[in-house]
């Protein structure tokens, strides 16, 4: 049994990161475990994603059309980029934060408003959360992606030590505390 | 022990282990991170920056002549710049274990072609070992080292990106440490390729690839699955990974070495399936090599495509015409990668816009100024061409007597790549180029690895800086300025003053890349709403912190670095700096 996650966001959001965390968290559990991601040419702005795909034996690290388990959005327009990837009956979990691309800035489109009626239109299970409200409750914009990591073990369920102990390992000390902090405020957040 | 590794961190992995002495490299993504690894955990390796993949492949050739094991990285391309020396290791051989990386990029995520470099290997006759994971990385990397001492041949690792970024699971080795000695053995010309000794050693390297053909025969490169016999599938590489999953009943095997192919494991394959199949991802290297020798293929490129990478869904639907039944995608706007908030790059591009002038780009972040809304770039064809097309621009203007404005841009490091030799062909054949050298300090795109006008070496240590001004002008450039990129009203000033010289000459924008510790950061600009018209002309210098919504501008002010770039464009000094002491 293989299962799958796609990550994705914009550059600079900090989803290499959470990619690192959540594929640690996997082979500590004892999964085989691929992990891949694709940044654009520059640094910031672009679409980034990362696919972690783990179970007893991985062959391809790319995720197929319909097998993704989840998808993991960190913004609110690319959560559906990607929606060909998603499994039937895959969960899509999402930031609701909107990031004006500069092609919609520079009036080369317009960005979409109704993406939940979208979703609704082909029955897609579907989570968005005010993150960034969240992020900056805590005092830092930048725990996004671990708050992120919290709401996917809402679902995935794997044990809260092992997330707190990768977070120790993978995180700069001084941000550590934060971090778990998010870790938690995500996977104990309710509607 | 266990752990996670991108194929580039297990190829450094695999190095260290191997005792290897010497490590040179110039970035290029998927490579680069293979010699930053090495720099970063492994001081027991010599590792180097180089100017370019030439003297890196060079740098490394030389270390294995003279007793130490060496390693040369390099993106597809590089490849092509570090050509020459390739083809005369071949003939020549080494001394120590000899290993060059090709990390090639199928689909071009982040390069301008995506030439199969195992094509290399059958022309410059040098063998050619492909891993499929993190772990084959580092075991190939091992064995290469040993198979170019048993068999006196450099060896190629070819990975694709998904190799290279992707991390799979890596049991980790206790490394071989043993003191490196200088050796070196130039008996019989070994190391000299003049006429009569390269006969000598082209009929030597042809005997080696016969033996080494021999031994992949056997070698442990190779992995063979017998299930179903009516099917047998060649693969090699990433590609094992989706035949894996879209041929789960299928025999195969599994070549680790892809040239020079072991014609015997092939053919006694063959002889024990009903049908079999090549699928490898671009060229047909395998397949070519298997029809060489008269071996059946049923279905290779007649079905596979030869572009872009394969996929498990590229399989299933052309041998299975199976379609999975999927989610609909509504169409949405791009959001392509631009230069980052506070880049310097931004200003030039902003100003060569409004001159009007041809742009002949160049290979880096830089090359974003061809994008939308900047549109300030007209060519882009190779590390360093930025200047030499620029030339070829000048000689035909020279002959139709025509005055159009011709600039080449190109960064600091593709400078020192390969832009100076362009720039003395401009004063040697008195062409009227006129240059603007992008100086941030850093190789930023790549992901900021120092060269040598940041003047620091890979493992931090400080070394002599490059003078690019000192450079430009010891060429015979007279006319060599530096101007202060995000000054707008003087990048245009000395921008025009160039722009009308009748002699070569060059402008140094510096300004250290924004995302540097030493990049700008200045209190942030806000849109004073009441003034603002909307006329939008700070958009178009398409900086990502500044957003239109349909009703309003504003900018974002986490992501504004203070450059001053919107204020300096706003017709209706609409756009305010906070106060210092407000961030």
């Amino acid at each position: 049994m293989i299962n799958s996650i796609l990550l994705v966001g914009v550059g600079g959001q900090g989803i290499l990161l959470a990619s690192e965390i959540l594929s640690d968290v996997l082979l500590k559990q004892g999964f085989d475990v691929k992990k891949n991601e694709i940044h654009g040419m520059a640094q910031r702005g672009g679409t980034v994603t990362s696919q972690i795909k783990y179970g007893d034996v991985v062959f391809s690290p790319k995720i197929a059309e319909a097998e993704a388990d989840f998808i993991v959005s960190f913004e609110y327009m690319e959560s559906v980029r990607f929606l060909n990837l998603l499994k039937k009956d895959g969960m899509l979990i999402s930031s609701d934060q909107k990031i004006i691309p500069t092609t919609v800035s520079s009036g080369l489109g317009t960005y979409p408003d109704n993406i939940e009626e979208y979703l609704e239109k082909q029955n897609i299970k579907y989570s968005f959360v005010n993150v960034v409200d969240i992020a900056t409750k805590l005092g830092n914009i930048k725990t996004v992606n671990t708050i992120m990591m919290g709401l996917l073990n809402q679902y995935l369920k794997f044990k809260e030590e092992i997330w707190i102990e990768t977070i120790k390992e993978r995180v700069k000390p001084k941000f550590v505390d934060l971090n778990i902090k998010a870790f938690q405020e995500g996977m104990n957040y309710r509607r | 022990m266990k752990v996670l590794l991108s194929g580039n961190e297990a190829i450094a992995r695999g190095a260290f282990e191997a005792n290897c002495a010497v490590a040179c490299a110039y970035p290029g993504t998927p490579s680069t991170e293979i010699l930053e690894t090495i720099g970063k955990s492994y001081p027991e390796i010599s590792s180097a920056w180089t100017a370019n993949e030439k003297t890196a492949l060079e740098t490394a050739y030389g270390a294995a002549m003279a007793g130490g094991r060496a390693l040369a990285c390099m993106k597809h391309v590089g490849l092509n710049v570090a050509a020459d020396p390739l083809f005369t290791a071949a003939y020549n051989g080494v001394k120590k274990g000899f290993v060059i990386v090709t990390a090639d990029d199928p689909s071009m995520h982040s390069s301008q072609n995506e030439q199969d470099n195992r094509r290399y290997g059958v022309f410059a006759k040098i063998p050619v070992l492909e891993p499929a994971n993190s772990q084959e990385a580092k075991d190939f990397t091992k064995l290469a080292f040993q198979i170019s001492e048993a068999f006196d041949i450099p060896v190629i690792i070819r990975l694709t990106t998904l190799i290279s970024h992707t991390k799979t699971v890596v049991e980790i080795n206790d490394p071989i440490r043993e003191e490196t000695k200088f050796e070196f053995d130039f008996a019989d010309g070994k190391f000299m390729s003049l006429p009569y000794l390269a006969r000598i050693h082209h009929k030597q390297l042809e005997e080696k690839i016969k033996k080494i053909r021999e031994y992949n025969n056997t070698s442990e490169l190779n992995k063979l699955e017998m299930k179903d016999t009516r099917l047998g599938i060649v693969t090699s590489a990433l590609t094992y990974n989706y035949v894996k999953e879209a041929f789960p009943e299928a025999s195969i095997l599994k070549l680790g070495m892809v040239f020079p192919i072991p014609v015997k494991l092939i053919e006694d394959f063959r002889s024990k399936v009903e049908k079999m199949y090549v699928i490898e991802e671009l060229e047909p290297v395998i397949e070519e090599q298997i029809k060489f020798f008269n071996i059946k293929v049923d279905a290779g490129k007649d079905k596979v495509p030869i572009y872009f990478e394969l996929s498990v869904d590229i399989l299933n639907e052309i041998f299975h015409n199976k379609k999975q039944k999927t989610y609909e995608v509504p169409e949405l706007p791009s959001r392509p990668p631009v230069l980052c908030p506070g880049c310097p790059h931004r200003g030039v591009y902003f100003s060569l816009n409004k001159s009007k002038s041809y742009v002949n780009g160049d290979i880096g972040c830089y090359t974003l100024g061809f994008m939308p809304p900047l549109n300030a770039m007209h060519t882009c064809i190779c590390m360093g061409a930025s200047i030499t097309n620029a030339n070829g621009f000048e000689m035909i203007k020279q002959r139709a007597n025509d005055d159009t404005k011709v600039v080449a841009t190109i960064g600091d490091s593709t400078f020192i790549h390969s832009g100076i030799t362009g720039l003395i062909d401009a004063v040697y054949n008195k062409l009227n180029t006129t240059v603007i050298i992008l100086d941030n300090d850093i190789t930023a795109m790549t992901g900021h690895q120092p060269n040598p006008v940041t003047g620091i070496k890979i493992n931090g240590e400080k070394t002599t800086r490059l003078d690019l001004e000192k450079v430009c002008k010891a060429v015979g450039v007279k006319e060599v300025d530096r101007i202060n990129p995000y000054d707008l009203k003087e990048t245009k000033e000395v921008l025009n003053k160039h722009l009308n010289l009748k002699e070569p000459s060059v402008i140094i924008s510096s300004a250290p890349c924004a995302l540097l510790p030493t990049g700008v950061k200045n209190p942030p600009y806000y849109i004073d709403q009441d003034a603002c018209t909307k006329c939008k002309a700070c958009l178009k210098i398409g900086c990502p912190a500044i957003f239109y919504d349909g009703e309003k501008v504003y900018i974002d002010r986490f992501l504004c670095t203070g450059c001053s770039l919107c204020a300096q464009v706003c017709p209706f000094n609409a756009i305010k700096q906070e106060d210092s002491n407000d961030k």
